[in-house]
């Protein structure tokens, strides 16, 4: 068994580094796989998985030796960025913050529930095994029950929505607006799925598999329909909103793509909400006459102004993750007796059979087997129950809860 | 007692538009505004009836259609101004801006009781339905005028914060970019249908010489119809190629200041103004 300290993440988010920066640094599922198989292959790393969001890149992983293992994850995901702009947690802190990320209190929207599926996702893309599929799924399950037992989610605004928000300013009524969707993911289903609840006036969902987003265009009704990237300028230019949700390394639309002249004689300007990370409008858009652009960065502070608003509900979250990092560690304790608990498995069995065969000389019958085997499986009991308690007071949560304090006390504030 | 109830009334009607200024203004405030949006729109309402009340008063004073001279029309715009946004606004309430129009008001309000020698404002006007149409279309006119660049001041205002990506209480409390654009436009169709009239029934006045006081020349009639022609392409500038809203409400915001600034000019040289008004 490692120490808990050769649990190690290093990361990238909204709290560190802004979308110019992180754009730089985001890793495709493929590229995760490679990168994991690789850093395996080194032998430093045991086990890892990869989150990719639009918001963070951070990898988790096990290693074999704690120091080593974080340079060679800074190295492999992080290289040649800036210092300030990448964290690194180790043990029982590396803990605190994946529940915390789980939990949607390290989202740029608080709360937000979008972060469960990407866990999951990026847990099937992982490289794991016994030590982090249980943390990860642990994870997944604090991520839902902070949610159901507390009030971080009710409320609670996706990017999408807080984008779509801010563009209700510049296009008013959205029942008589005409979109762009870039995108067929999950953020662009999601802002497809609430521009047709706000009763848009027609929808065109755009994606490079047009087949994808011709099913998805099926399902969110007759207002909505879809076409491949190939007009991409020209829908653009067409729309009073377009909304790009896509990954990839190279913007889709640049200033160069786009009719300047078209765009100068609108009657009123095209919001475009780029929520690619990395960034799939390219910054000189926003230098156009008749358009105006907002990326994660800009729409940071209407995110930050509803984080404030709900910071209580944030705090009813406190007492659960602690008891949940607390559990977390004791059955990694207990688990750590497993070897222990056999020998004394096999230890209690062995003594039962001798001292049944002294006392009966090898003639016991049913009743005195039963009772042997009654009384071997109450002192068994009796023996893993304290086992168990010992496990949990290793860490004691009054500990934990100063511990995690101070943990969130030296996280760095959202860039903005 | 007519006349005290003037001084009165010009006294205290820009208090009353400052104070309802600022109680609109609360709405910047967002969800921790006090809930005063009756008490507001009663104080709204009582105001718009005291202001006609004044030239109720003045009309019974002077026996007649009132004279109006350059301040009595700051007042008189001013109350036009606020009429019309009141009943535009009936259904689709916008205490933000409501708040701005009303600073508007009280300015107009202020320089009017402050410079308006109101005493001697009692003497009798023309009061041919030709006349009283003429200046009434004409105020009503610049009451539009004006709020059309208001409106077009706060489209800009609005555009300017979204480019620049700020979030601050003028983007969160303000109607959005289309209605901005919408109300400019319909002020501005007010005000170009206003003073087509009127300034057609003051021109037929004129050319009939039936009224005195009333005259033209052709370099009034073409800066007239260059004023006409200003507002009619703001008003119409949704179906003109090229001119989009941005400038639309950047020509609203330039007519504006030129209302202002002939209103000033007339005050303060009388030989600016369009015509004699003694």
């Amino acid at each position: 068994m490692h120490a808990i300290d050769d649990l190690v993440l290093v990361g990238m988010s909204q709290r560190t580094a802004p979308v110019a920066v992180r754009e730089r640094y985001a890793v495709s599922e493929d590229d995760a796989r490679a990168l994991l198989q690789q850093l395996s292959q080194g032998g430093l790393v045991e086990e890892g998985v990869v989150l990719s969001t639009c918001n963070r890149t951070e990898i988790l992983a096990s290693t074999t030796d704690g120091t080593r293992g974080e340079a060679a994850l800074r190295g492999a995901l992080f290289r040649n960025a800036e210092g300030p702009h990448v964290y690194s947690f180790r043990g029982v802190e590396a803990i605190m913050h994946l529940f915390r990320v789980a939990s949607g209190l390290d989202s740029l929207v608080l709360g937000e529930t979008e972060i469960l599926g990407q866990l999951k996702r990026s847990l099937e893309a992982g490289l794991t095994g016994k030590k982090l599929t249980p943390l990860y799924e642990q994870a997944i399950t604090v991520g839902k029950r902070v949610r159901r037992e507390t009030s971080i989610g009710e409320g609670s605004l996706s990017v999408a929505r807080v984008g779509l928000e801010v563009a209700s300013r510049a296009v008013g009524r959205f029942e008589e607006r005409r979109a762009v969707v870039v995108g067929a993911g999950e953020t662009g289903l999601l802002v497809a799925r609430n521009l047709t609840a706000a009763g848009i006036g027609h929808l065109r969902l755009m994606n490079r598999t047009p087949e994808r987003s011709a099913e998805a265009a099926l399902e969110l009704g007759d207002r909505v329909d879809s076409a491949g990237l190939e007009r991409l300028p020209e829908e653009f230019e067409g729309a009073d909103l377009a909304v790009v949700c896509v990954d990839g390394s190279e913007p889709l639309v640049s200033a160069a793509d786009l009719n300047r002249k078209a765009l100068a004689k609108r009657d009123q300007p095209l919001v475009v909400l780029d929520l690619s990370v990395p960034r799939a409008v390219a910054p000189d858009v926003a230098g156009l006459d008749g358009v105006i652009v907002y990326d994660l960065d800009a729409l940071l502070p209407v995110i930050e102004e509803h984080r404030a608003g709900r910071q209580a509900a944030a705090e009813e979250v406190t007492p659960i993750l602690i008891g949940e990092v607390h559990k977390f560690l004791s059955l990694r304790t207990f688990a750590a007796f497993t070897p222990a608990i056999e020998e004394l498995k096999s230890g209690f069995a062995e003594e039962r059979e001798l001292l049944l065969d002294r006392v009966t000389k090898g003639q016991a019958t049913a009743r005195e087997l039963e009772l042997a085997h009654a009384m071997e499986r109450q002192l068994l009991h009796l023996a893993l129950s304290q086992l168990k308690e010992s496990a949990r007071q290793t860490q004691s949560t009054a500990a934990l809860e100063r511990a995690y304090l101070r943990f969130v006390d030296g996280l760095p504030g959202d860039v903005s | 007692m007519n006349q005290a109830l003037i001084q009165a009334l010009a006294v205290a009607l820009p208090s009353l538009y400052l104070f309802l200024g600022v109680l609109y203004g609360m709405s910047f405030a967002g969800d921790r505004e006090p809930p005063i949006h009756r008490a507001r729109r009663a104080l709204m309402l009582s105001t718009i009836a005291l202001h006609a009340g004044l030239f109720a008063l003045l009309s019974d004073a002077s026996g007649g259609f009132p004279r109006l001279d350059v301040w009595l029309s700051f007042s008189a715009v001013c109350l036009g101004m606020v009429s019309v946004f009141s009943l535009v606004t009936v259904r689709n309430q916008q205490p933000t801006v409501a708040a701005i129009v009303f600073i508007a008001a009280f300015l107009l309000q202020l320089s009017s009781s402050m410079f308006g020698p109101l005493r001697a404002l009692t003497e009798r006007g023309p009061s041919t339905i030709s006349t009283i149409m003429h200046v009434l279309t004409v105020v009503l006119a610049s009451a539009a005028v004006m709020l059309s660049g208001l409106y077009g001041f706060l489209y800009l205002l609005l555009f300017r914060q979204m480019r620049r990506q700020t979030f601050g209480a003028l983007f969160r409390q303000l109607p959005d970019l289309r209605q901005l654009a919408m109300m400019t436009r319909l002020s501005a169709l007010t005000g170009f249908l206003g003073l087509l009239l009127g300034v057609n029934v003051g021109i037929a006045m004129a050319h009939s010489r039936g009224v005195e006081g009333f005259g033209y020349t052709d370099s009034f009639v073409l800066s007239m119809l260059a004023i006409c022609i200003h507002f009619g392409l703001i008003a119409f500038s949704k179906r003109i190629p090229g001119i989009t809203a941005n400038r639309a409400s950047w020509a609203a915001v330039g007519g504006l200041m030129l209302l202002l600034g002939a209103l000033v000019a007339s005050a303060l040289i009388p030989e600016a103004s369009f015509h004699s008004l003694d």
